[in-house]
């Protein structure tokens, strides 16, 4: 699907810009009601540009285009409401959820709930919220918007639900099954049922409770993301030189 | 279309600068060699000896002819003040608008996760060296105003809590003769919430 016409006042939030010719810049924006758009903002790069100091990642923007095929181009860019400023130390998992959007939504693929999902993880990010538990929930309902829905709250081959002090093996595309200690399966992540439900039911988790689930879901996002890693997740912008 | 090959070999290589398209590539391949062929032997000259020439300082990055630049061999610079940007040019409006008498880091760029640029790429295992030196006393960070900019401003700005060294942030603000009412809303709280006491 694409825009044909002119759209007026779109609520969205740039999620990357590349450098388009000599003064324009490609915007990658995550939009309400059409999803993942390529927008080219003209001329935005001199000096005199109308545009200058709006067209930022996590800023809440109305946006107006116009045109039809792949890119459209930007006629207005204005803030909505309040900016939000993301903190420096948070600003490495902004860049992540940006990522993992650009990686798992196609162009033109409308989804309000992950636009709304967000709007509302750029904001907790913004706050003092627990960094980890936003990441995690985040992903969750990003597989979950997407078709891939993780199930944590029983198990695939019993139905039975997951038990808080139990171990459990999450197997790929399928979810989470009673640990035998007798068939180890290498294919499989083991996590605690604690874990899971903390996912599941997106509460506080403790330091190992985090580890494993961060582990978990880069085991399972990497199934979707074809092999290729993350940026963003790139160890050395972890690690302060 | 260019009656000879080679002229339409300059009009294409013309193309490579920022801004100019077809049709001012030709103005200028055609202004050459019709009315001003010296220049342009002092200009092709020029541009080769710049290319094979400079290369990049030991110390800040920069771009120089020499091992050293001028700037951070001279013995009247203040060498426990560094000042972090982006590019040469940023450096150029700084030494042109301040009377800073520091010495800088030039990043030849900014972190930018999502492109794969992270810090070995901006020369940051050299910045920590020249941090572990123990001669720098104030790192002043002036990376632009932007999401990357700030995100290579707190990398840096965490590299020098490690080792003990004060860490500075340029100011963000108003520009001087403007109006509040026609200021991004962006600028502006930030502008507010890092007002000064008069």
């Amino acid at each position: 699907m694409s825009s044909d016409h002119r759209i007026q006042l779109q609520a969205g939030y740039i999620l990357h810009q590349y450098d388009y010719r000599d003064s324009s810049l490609l915007l990658e924006v995550l939009t309400h009601d059409y999803g993942r758009v390529g927008i080219v903002a003209r001329g935005v790069k001199r000096e005199k540009s109308k545009f200058h100091g709006v067209l930022q990642p996590f800023i809440p923007l109305f946006l107006s285009w116009s045109g039809r095929g792949e890119l459209v181009t930007l006629s207005q860019a204005e803030p909505a409401g309040k900016p939000i400023t993301l903190p420096g130390k948070r600003l490495l998992s902004g860049f992540y959820i940006n990522e993992l959007l650009m990686r798992l939504l196609p162009r033109y693929d409308p989804h309000a709930e992950i636009f709304e999902l967000y709007e509302l993880t750029v904001a907790s990010l913004a706050t003092e919220n627990d960094e980890e538990v936003c990441l995690r929930h985040f992903e969750c309902k990003l597989l979950q918007a997407i078709g891939y829905g993780l199930i944590l709250d029983h198990e695939v081959e019993s139905g039975t639900p997951i038990e808080p002090l139990n171990h459990y093996q999450y197997v790929l595309e399928r979810g989470p099954v009673q640990k035998l200690e007798s068939q180890p399966n290498h294919e499989a992540i083991t996590i605690s049922g604690r874990t899971l439900l903390g996912l599941h039911n997106n509460t506080a988790l403790d330091v190992d409770a985090r580890r494993e689930a961060k582990r978990m879901m880069r085991a399972i996002l990497a199934e979707y993301l074809g092999g290729k890693p993350m940026n963003s997740a790139n160890p050395d912008l972890h690690k302060v030189l | 279309m260019p009656t000879s090959p080679l002229i339409g070999r300059l009009i294409e290589a013309l193309r490579c600068l920022p801004g100019v398209g077809p049709k001012s590539a030709q103005r200028m391949a055609f202004q050459l060699l019709e009315r001003d062929r010296e220049s342009a032997r002092v200009l092709a000259h020029t541009l080769l000896e710049a290319m094979e020439r400079i290369g990049h300082c030991s110390e800040c990055r920069t771009l120089s002819e020499r091992e050293v630049c001028e700037l951070c061999g001279s013995s009247h610079r203040n060498r426990s003040q560094l000042c972090i940007v982006e590019t040469p040019a940023d450096q150029q409006a700084i030494e042109q608008a301040t009377d800073y008498r520091g010495v800088y880091f030039v990043l030849m760029g900014h972190l930018s996760p999502l492109d794969g640029i992270g810090p070995l790429e901006l020369g940051l295992d050299k910045l920590a060296l020249r941090l572990d030196s123990g001669e720098i006393q104030e790192v002043i960070l002036a990376t632009n105003p932007t999401v990357e900019g700030e995100a290579t401003a707190h990398y840096v700005a965490e590299m020098a809590q490690k080792r003990g060294v004060k860490a500075t942030r340029i100011a963000h603000g108003i520009p001087i003769g403007s109006e509040l009412e026609y200021v991004s809303s962006s600028t502006l709280s930030h502008a507010f919430s890092g007002r000064g006491k008069v």
